[in-house]
């Protein structure tokens, strides 16, 4: 919009003017558009997946939208791994200042195997072993920034407990299942099964 | 068209959860999420903090991505590794955050197919998208993007959204995303207490949320090896 008939067209009936639209023609306010440029590539960043759609709410609300940063890239954007583990802490050895912890191998068909680990390796997740507690330990070469390094990562999950809705849920199915067995094994259902 | 194509490589690009909610970003601080438990002390206070505000909170820690703004939560990562301590993250957050009302949720995967010959690439192009009903349309037509949506084969409302673009920016590459969408449950579920809040959301994350990964590689190995076995495609030629 150039010139006073150019913003006077957009008016509506009513001569109101709709701001929204004027700022957005010049540029001076732009849409919320999700990007995903830090994918590495401006080309297909704009692709809006069904559960990245667009906010109606900061759109609507004001003139004067909050386009967000992009989404940066973390550090760590690629890890090409050599072998990969998960693991479970079978014993805390405090004195010795090491943890005992059995591997599942994911990378390889191999049989599980029995390893010991030094606490102070864990970068702050020293907290989190205790017995039965999990983790993954993959090694390989992880590319951070732009420097690639082989590394052995542990990494002890934090997951979550169950909810009580879940537990619910599951108590809910047992009872379910238990009913529906008990029926399948009443003398009258078995009367009734063809011979 | 006759074709011989050449082995291809696929790489995991990004793999992120979107969740569509009403959401404080504020309170979406590197250290709070400490505090919680839910990342290293280590890495909250070594968090790279792009923004902190009412309207929009992120931050990037080396292998996970934040971005909280007031309507949309999106947590992403690049290097698949990290792909089962991102479902504990996001499952701890919303089990926190219980009450939060969470209407959407989006597991969302990106591959990156890196092609031998730009003539593959091409032929990946006419492999989903014939160009004879194109030849007269257009002068050389040419696939720049593309997107399937399916519906989901377990009991959950949404729905699954396939995407493809091939990155010009790289020519040769084409990114393949995976979008497996839900909704929030509908009245009948609401009677046993699973729709309220964000705890659906964190059962469908435990339930799905593996399963959803695997089927978003499954879809790309299916593709990819479909395309390795056809000996002619549709160029409009």
């Amino acid at each position: 919009m150039t010139n006073l008939s150019d913003v006077l067209s957009g008016r509506d009936l009513a001569g109101r003017f709709d701001i929204k639209q004027l700022l957005g023609e010049r540029e001076l306010a732009r849409p919320f558009s999700v990007k995903d440029d830090y994918l590495g590539s401006r080309v297909y960043g704009n692709t809006v997946e069904a559960t990245a759609s667009a906010s109606p709410l900061l759109e609507d609300e004001s003139p004067f939208i909050l386009t967000p940063p992009e989404r940066q890239s973390p550090s760590i954007h690629r890890f090409v791994k050599e072998q990969e583990f998960e693991g479970t802490v079978v014993a805390v050895n405090e004195d010795e200042g090491t943890f005992t912890a059995r591997l599942v191998d994911l990378t390889n068909n191999c049989p599980d195997e029995e390893g010991e680990f030094f606490l102070a390796e864990l970068n702050g997740d020293e907290y989190l072993v205790v017995p039965g507690a999990l983790f993954t330990w993959t090694i390989g070469l992880q590319w951070r920034n732009t420097t690639m390094q082989r590394v052995s990562d542990i990494r002890f999950r934090r997951l979550p407990g169950f909810t009580r809705e879940a537990i619910a849920k599951s108590e809910a199915e047992a009872e379910e299942l238990a009913k529906f067995l008990d029926e399948q094994d009443a003398p009258e259902a078995f009367a009734a099964r063809p011979r | 068209m006759d074709i011989q194509t050449k082995e291809l490589d696929v790489t995991v690009e990004d793999i992120n959860v979107v969740v569509i909610g009403d959401f404080n970003p504020r309170i979406f601080h590197p250290m709070w999420f400490a505090h919680y438990g839910l990342l290293r002390v280590t890495e909250a206070e070594e968090a790279k903090i792009e923004i902190l505000h009412q309207d929009v909170s992120a931050f990037a820690i080396s292998w996970l991505t934040v971005q909280v703004l007031r309507d949309r939560f999106t947590v992403g990562i690049k290097a698949d590794v990290y792909q089962s301590h991102l479902n504990d993250l996001v499952q701890g957050i919303f089990q926190l955050l219980s009450h939060t009302p969470v209407r959407q949720l989006g597991i969302n995967v990106h591959f990156r197919l890196r092609f031998r010959s730009e003539q593959d690439w091409h032929n990946f192009g006419h492999f989903l998208a014939p160009k004879s009903p194109w030849k007269d349309v257009v002068s050389q037509p040419g696939l720049r993007g593309l997107q399937m949506q399916g519906s989901r084969e377990d009991e959950r409302p949404g729905l699954l959204l396939v995407s493809l673009q091939p990155d010009l920016g790289k020519r040769g590459d084409t990114i393949i995303q995976v979008n497996d969408h839900y909704e929030m449950p509908k009245a009948k579920d609401k009677q046993r207490g699973m729709s309220e809040g964000a705890v659906w959301a964190v059962e469908v994350l435990r339930e799905n949320y593996n399963l959803s990964i695997e089927r978003a590689r499954d879809i790309v190995k299916y593709l990819t090896r479909n395309f390795l076995a056809a000996k002619t495609v549709d160029n409009g030629g």
